[in-house]
């Protein structure tokens, strides 16, 4: 239990090494990411949640083959959500599936959130219902979608998101704000 | 409660998946793999860079040696020009650009790069190693060895050769074949000899020439003025291509 414990309270890195040493200690990298990456996995793709989870065995054998590939200058957060987020693409491609924003649930706070960034004011108080910020998700393009679920939903820095979709990090930083330009055109029409 | 708001995943999800990779006998790929993978990445860069920068040198060497104004009364200056350009090493540098540019970012560190920024640096490292290469004299070495020893350059070469051919009008372009004191014998790009009374020495069989002048008779033509299409200064005379 005392080991258990141990083991829970060590970094990302560590857990890696400790897991090519005994592919046992996998299990902590799982427990740790698993409801994070289902989550984003079903937020970034229209799957179902037993598809999810069958995404979600396939992208953590998938980390654990590559493992050795894990650079530790990289958050291994977000080589993990890179590694889930490239899944999910070749999913879709394979399977034509049109990405769409889900209708998950929005806490309080990230719905606050997402209203004072967006700069919504006033409408947001008078008109703005869950509804309509998913309908208005749900039209953006996939891109522009994914930064938003990356940045407000998975509550990422610009720099992580930019290791999680291999883009510049002026490059992340134009794509939420088109990203937000859209969302409010959407939002309002 | 729909699918998305019940993330939590069953208790058993890690120890399935651990179960799934121990009877799979799932082990990680090891870390030479990657590390190879990246290398080649990098090599391939290196290689590109260096080809496209040879591609360069000799376009140097081919702007600054090409006598493209030659017939320009007769052609006009854009005619003159589109002729005479290297299209094949363009193409060339282009491509090995387009291939270094895909190289390095596809680096492991490649996207933190701006796209432009690896563009233009990609342009600037070939135009700085290639203007290197043309001072050392490798973009006329390089050019000479293609066009005799590449039939496709040579032939590539020779069809646009053609295009200033008109011995009606005074005006032919060919590989000098022959040299002697009182003629040189010149195969057009159309393949046909001509016979040129000249006592000039400055010329060497396998020198590519424009002559301006008059057609005497279907083997025969007086030089006016005879210069270089292509010269090679800094080159010893080169033996006879093969046609």
């Amino acid at each position: 239990m005392a080991a258990n414990q141990n083991l829970n309270e060590q970094s990302d890195q560590e857990l890696v090494h400790l897991t090519l040493e005994n592919q046992d200690n996998f299990l902590y990298i799982v427990n740790r990411y698993e409801k994070k990456l289902l989550s984003f996995i079903l937020r970034i793709s229209n799957v179902n949640y037993q598809d999810a989870q069958d995404l979600l065995q396939e992208i953590f054998i998938k980390v654990y083959q590559n493992l050795n590939d894990y650079d530790p200058e990289l958050k291994f957060s977000s080589w993990i959500y890179r590694i889930t987020r490239n899944h999910v693409i070749s999913h879709y491609r394979k399977n034509k599936n049109k990405p769409q924003v889900l209708p998950f649930e929005l806490e309080q706070d990230l719905f606050e959130t997402l209203a004072a960034d967006f700069d919504l004011g006033q409408t947001v108080e008078t008109k703005l219902t869950r509804e309509r910020i998913f309908a208005a998700l749900d039209k953006l393009k996939p891109k522009y979608r994914e930064v938003i679920v990356l940045r407000y939903f998975e509550e990422k820095s610009y720099d992580e998101i930019s290791d999680i979709i291999k883009k510049p990090t002026g490059t992340v930083g134009t794509m939420i704000n088109r990203a937000k330009k859209q969302f409010k055109e959407k939002f309002i029409y | 409660m729909s699918d998305r708001e019940n993330f939590n995943p069953p208790e058993s999800a890690g120890q399935s998946i651990l179960e799934k990779i121990k009877q799979r006998h799932i082990i990680p790929k090891p870390k030479w793999e990657f590390l190879l993978k990246d290398y080649v990445t990098w090599v391939i860069f290196a290689l590109a860079i260096i080809i496209g920068s040879l591609a360069t040198a000799v376009i140097i060497f081919v702007a600054n040696y090409t006598n493209w104004r030659y017939y320009e009364p007769e052609l006009g200056t854009l005619k003159g020009l589109l002729i005479s350009l290297p299209y094949f090493w363009l193409a060339i540098m282009v491509i090995f650009l387009v291939i270094a540019f895909y190289n390095l970012k596809h680096t492991k560190k490649g996207y933190k790069f701006n796209i432009f920024l690896i563009a233009l640096s990609s342009i600037i490292i070939s135009i700085s190693l290639g203007g290197l290469i043309y001072a050392a004299g490798f973009g006329e070495k390089l050019e000479d060895i293609f066009y005799r020893r590449i039939p496709f350059y040579q032939q590539f070469l020779h069809q646009r050769g053609r295009l200033l051919i008109n011995p009606e009008q005074g005006r032919l372009a060919g590989v000098v074949i022959e040299v002697q004191p009182e003629y040189i014998t010149v195969r057009d790009f159309h393949g046909q000899l001509w016979k040129i009374a000249t006592t000039t020495q400055n010329f060497y069989i396998g020198n590519r020439v424009l002559l301006r002048g008059k057609k005497i008779s279907e083997a025969e033509f007086t030089e006016t003025d005879i210069r270089f299409w292509i010269s090679h200064p800094r080159l010893k005379p080169p033996p006879p291509p093969r046609f």
